[in-house]
């Protein structure tokens, strides 16, 4: 970070503090900021000199109370971050909420949202700031960060600019702008929540029973965004600075409490701009998937002897993902992704749960040997 | 190719500027110490704003309440506003409370608390903590309280204070601060418990953390001004706790209901008896009452809203969530178009009707049809206790007027500025809404309702009446044209109204409060929220008065007062139909407020007609002798 940036982030962050009151006393930090700066070029004993004037500047603003207007220190940054951030509706399922929020990251539409049930219908719709109403596609989905790319015909010249390196650092304040509980409702501005930067690391989680894990690191706020409709949001630094996404509801693995963090925008830019994630080299970066829909992989299971009976292969269908990766009549399927499949019940609902483009190992045992064969799902043809 | 050229030119100057700049940065980048380190004055910066917000909620801390069913079995929150004891709560709180109960405060005490109205739809109502006498001086101690703020100025992202008793947390009634910021403004959350009820429209959500308990507590802005009550929050399969998303009830809204609830009414919000619909972007009519209000005004199946009460409508959902904020009556002019037409009408709203609540106990006797507000036996028919819009106890609503009066009273210069004050002379221009003016006014005024007043139109003969309290003469030209006494002068419109204003307004307190007082509930006049009373002495003579509820630009809170109450319009009801006087500005004079400048207003858009511009004002602290000679 250079001086400059370390000013301004500095800044930001007395003018948060300086809340109701912030306008007087943000500029006399500004004055006593520079005297500051001057005092250290010039030597030791002026410093003391200047920092005792400022200090002093700074009590006669403080006695001035009534007078200030309240003052937002956050208000551009909301501005910026409202006028970048989207509605996403979609399909909802049972509990799943079919609703989200997404940021423009492109002049064509381009906008990045948490992967959710809300991609899966056939039905997918972005609401932009101004009221408009527009069919989104699917552009790729990235499982290791629990975000997919979506994209809308329509110019969206203001969007965030994504960073290729980190922004942000823990202590510092954030606004998180989101549609949380659907608040919002058409042409209103969405919700403001404020939080600090609690610190970048690496999570480790679960979702319910699933298996959900965001392998990059993440930025964990302590503002609440783990709501529904929340995940796709926006969170901006004081400055207004894109430093994250609101990431996909998920509870931790140790007191499943709901996180609340972000996925930093410098991954999203790397998403974006289709590089590896992370630095693991093995990583191969985000998986390319053409249409939504639900899964095909191709076989039927032998179902003569009920729902409990073990997941044997019945028949392959000739051309299906599963006869391509060399999946044959009569294995039994023991497993499917990190599943254990002990019955056809078991392996339906696996089965129903793939991703269409998403590579999944299926665990199955042929005579006496256990193969790992690794299918990816196509996805079932739109009629269907 | 010279466009090129330029370009390259254009972006070179800011480019090299851009280096150059790099420069300071990098040799400071040199000389600074470690990244994240706050130099003294910035920590002095910070430190001193976090003093101002612990000064700012010490000044407030003492007026949030905890409120407490006489079971303490519920618990909620709630904010004096006023030092007599009148506090804000939520009506989900007092629901499961009662009618009584105790209110606990931050000095650790509780006091018994009494239920003065409630407001079903907009989950609001009033209590009055019970005062104590100060065992010194034996006057009754004042509350401490918080002033109330304006809602239109808060802005997404502003810090916030919650206050109030989550969890029923605090043993000794001190209340929990929670800091946050505004999250949305103007949101509309729909309501609950059946039709009408709890209905929040042009809520502040905020992420101030906000759990049970905190429910009817204020949320203040960093001045420490109550902007909202706070009431729910969006929960949902999260428990009921905090989950950073909160609503509090606009101040703005709840300002517009103290009246209706201060007179002791169920309060009731609005309807016009039509929904719109947003289609392509224009507000249209999608259904309507044919014997509704909106009909009444003239508007139509498919006629385009434009606006509502002076705000433009852009959706239907906007005109819904400020429909909500609105009490039944509410004068408010409609505008509409159809075939590119534009039209226009003021109405009042209608009240919105409440789900029927099964009666408890005995059986309330039934107005018969057609009986309703007329005297039966000499007598008036008793409303049933809790029938929705209407005055549930007459004493406790008399209280409420004197109680008003007496913040006039205090606005206009207090008790004891009032007791020097014996009587008025003004000079005063009569002059049409064109500027001309049309009449000179010379009047002597005293306290007791005795008056000489001379009337000099620019066209014509000065007239001159004199009332010295028996006797009412008129006088032309100096001769006496017109003369009665005893009853007929006591009654006469002129020295009617003189005298009820001079003894409710002006003369000593409680001397001579008239027969009837009442508080009829919410209205507006001059576009801001006020208390409509009606008054009549005992011998008929009647006025009806709009005060406001807290108007923000009267300028410094007088001491003591909780709410600025000035006077916004006075009719007088005793002369058929006479055209109600607004009070424009209020200028100090002697030890008085003194309304220099008057103008008659008609209907309920109140359109201007002649204004009265006070040229001169004398206060007198006597009265001349002799003023009050009649010609003979």
């Amino acid at each position: 970070m250079t001086q400059i940036e370390r000013q301004q982030a500095i800044k930001a962050r007395l003018a948060a503090f300086g809340g109701g009151h912030a306008a007087r006393p943000r500029h006399t930090t500004c004055i006593a900021g520079v005297a500051a700066q001057k005092a250290r070029t010039i030597g030791v004993g002026l410093a003391v000199f200047f920092v005792a004037m400022s200090i002093n500047l700074v009590g006669v603003q403080a006695a001035d109370e009534e007078a200030t207007p309240a003052d937002n220190p956050f208000a551009k940054a909301i501005e910026t971050a409202q006028h970048r951030t989207v509605r996403i509706y979609g399909a909802g399922i049972g509990r799943e909420h079919g609703y989200a929020t997404g940021i423009l990251v492109s002049a064509d539409g381009l906008i990045l949202t948490a992967d959710g049930i809300y991609l899966a219908g056939r039905r997918l719709n972005v609401m932009l700031p101004d009221g408009r109403l527009y069919p989104a596609t699917l552009v790729r989905r990235a499982p290791q960060i629990q975000t997919a790319l979506i994209k809308i015909d329509a110019k969206t010249p203001t969007h965030f600019t994504l960073p290729q390196k980190p922004v942000g650092e823990a202590g510092d304040w954030v606004v998180a702008v989101s549609n949380a509980f659907k608040v919002a409702d058409r042409g209103e501005p969405l919700s403001v929540n404020l939080g600090v930067i609690s610190q970048r690391d690496a999570l480790d989680t679960k979702r319910r029973m699933t298996e959900m894990q965001v392998k990059s690191d993440v930025i964990i706020i302590d503002a609440i965004t783990a709501n529904p409709g929340a995940p796709g949001g926006a969170v901006v630094t004081a400055d207004g600075r894109l430093a994250g996404m609101i990431g996909k509801l998920i509870q931790s693995g140790d007191t499943n409490t709901w996180l609340n963090y972000a996925v930093p925008s410098d991954v999203l830019h790397r998403f974006v701009a289709g590089k590896p994630l992370t630095d693991d080299a093995n990583d191969g970066g985000p998986k390319v998937v053409t249409p939504v829909g639900k899964p095909y992989v191709g076989i039927r299971l032998f179902t003569l002897s009920g729902k409990r009976a073990p997941a044997y292969v019945d028949r392959v269908l000739p051309g299906s993902p599963a006869a391509e990766a060399g999946l044959r009549k009569d294995d039994l399927i023991l497993a499917i992704g990190d599943d254990r499949v002990p019955n056809i019940r078991a392996a339906e609902g696996a089965l129903a749960t793939l991703k269409p483009g998403e590579e999944t190992t299926f665990t199955v045992k042929r005579r006496s040997t256990i193969l790992p064969i690794r299918i990816t799902p196509t996805a079932v043809k739109s009629n269907d | 190719m010279p466009q090129q050229s330029r370009s390259r030119r254009q972006f070179s100057l800011p480019a090299r500027l851009a280096f150059i700049s790099c420069f300071p940065a990098l040799l400071l980048s040199c000389l600074t110490v470690a990244r994240g380190d706050v130099t003294a004055s910035e920590l002095a910066a910070v430190k001193a704003t976090e003093a101002r917000r612990i000064k700012t909620i010490q000044k407030v801390y003492g007026s949030v309440v905890a409120v407490f069913g006489k079971t303490r079995g519920g618990g909620g929150s709630g904010v004096i506003y006023d030092p007599e004891g009148y506090a804000l709560t939520n009506y989900h709180v007092v629901r499961s409370t009662g009618n009584e109960g105790l209110a606990g405060l931050a000095d650790g005490k509780l006091y018994p608390y009494r239920l003065v109205g409630i407001d079903p739809g907009g989950d609001v109502a009033i209590i009055k903590l019970q005062q104590v006498k100060d065992s010194k001086t034996g006057n009754l101690k004042p509350f401490p309280y918080s002033a109330l703020g304006d809602d239109e100025t808060v802005r997404v992202g502003d810090f916030v204070m919650a206050m109030g008793n989550p969890f029923v947390l605090a043993e000794d009634f001190a209340p929990t601060v929670t800091l946050g910021v505004v999250s949305g403004v103007k949101r509309y959350q729909e309501g609950q418990g059946g039709t009408n009820m709890l209905e929040y429209g042009d809520c502040i959500q905020i992420d101030s953390s906000i759990n049970p308990g905190n429910s009817g507590g204020p949320l203040f802005n960093m001045h420490g001004q109550v902007i909202g009550i706070n009431g729910r929050g969006s929960f949902e399969e999260r428990g009921r706790v905090n989950v950073g998303v909160g609503y509090a009830i606009g101040i703005n809204q709840i300002k517009k209901f103290i009246p209706d609830m201060m007179a002791t009414k169920v309060a009731m919000h609005a309807t016009i008896k039509a929904t719109f619909g947003t289609r392509a972007n224009i507000v249209v009519c999608d259904q309507i009452d044919l014997d509704g209000v909106a009909y009444k005004a003239g508007l139509r199946l498919g006629d385009r809203l434009i606006s509502f009460d002076g705000r433009p409508m852009r959706t239907a959902n906007q005109f819904k969530n400020y429909l909500t904020t609105l009490p039944a009556h509410w004068p408010a002019e409609l505008v509409w178009t159809r075939d590119g037409k534009e039209h226009r009408a003021w109405l009042r709203v209608a009240a919105a009707p409440y789900p029927k609540q099964p009666q408890r106990g005995r059986p309330q006797p039934k107005p018969k049809p057609g009986d309703e507000d007329k005297p039966a036996d000499g007598k008036q028919v008793a409303p049933p206790k809790n029938q929705p819009g209407v005055i549930r106890d007459a004493k406790l609503n008399r209280a409420s007027a004197e109680k008003v009066l007496r913040e006039y009273r205090a606005f206009l210069g207090g008790e004891d500025a009032l007791a020097k004050v014996k009587g008025f002379v003004e000079q005063t221009d009569v002059v049409t809404p064109d500027g001309e003016v049309v009449a000179k006014l010379h009047v002597l005024v005293t306290m007791d309702g005795r008056y000489v007043e001379t009337v000099t139109p620019s066209d014509g003969p000065a007239q001159r009446n004199i009332f010295d309290g028996t006797t009412l003469v008129e006088v032309v030209d100096g001769k006496i044209t017109k003369r009665v006494t005893g009853d007929e002068a006591i009654k006469s419109p002129g020295a009617g109204i003189v005298r009820l204003i001079s003894n409710t307004l002006y003369g000593k307190e409680g001397w001579a409060w008239p027969k009837q007082l009442v508080l009829e509930g919410a209205d507006k006049s001059l576009g801001m929220p006020a208390y409509r009373l009606r008054i009549e002495d005992e011998h008929g003579t009647a006025m009806r008065l709009w005060l406001s509820v807290d108007d923000p630009e009267a300028g410094p809170r007088p001491n003591g007062i909780g709410l600025v109450t000035r006077m916004l319009k006075i009719q007088s009801l005793s002369d058929g139909k006479s055209p109600a006087v607004a009070y424009l500005r209020f200028e100090q004079k002697g030890p008085l407020l003194d309304p220099v400048r008057k103008r008659i207003v008609i209907g309920d858009a109140e359109e201007p007609g002649v204004s009265f511009i006070d040229r001169k004002v004398e206060v007198l602290d006597e009265i001349p002798a002799g003023a009050f000679d009649l010609p003979s």
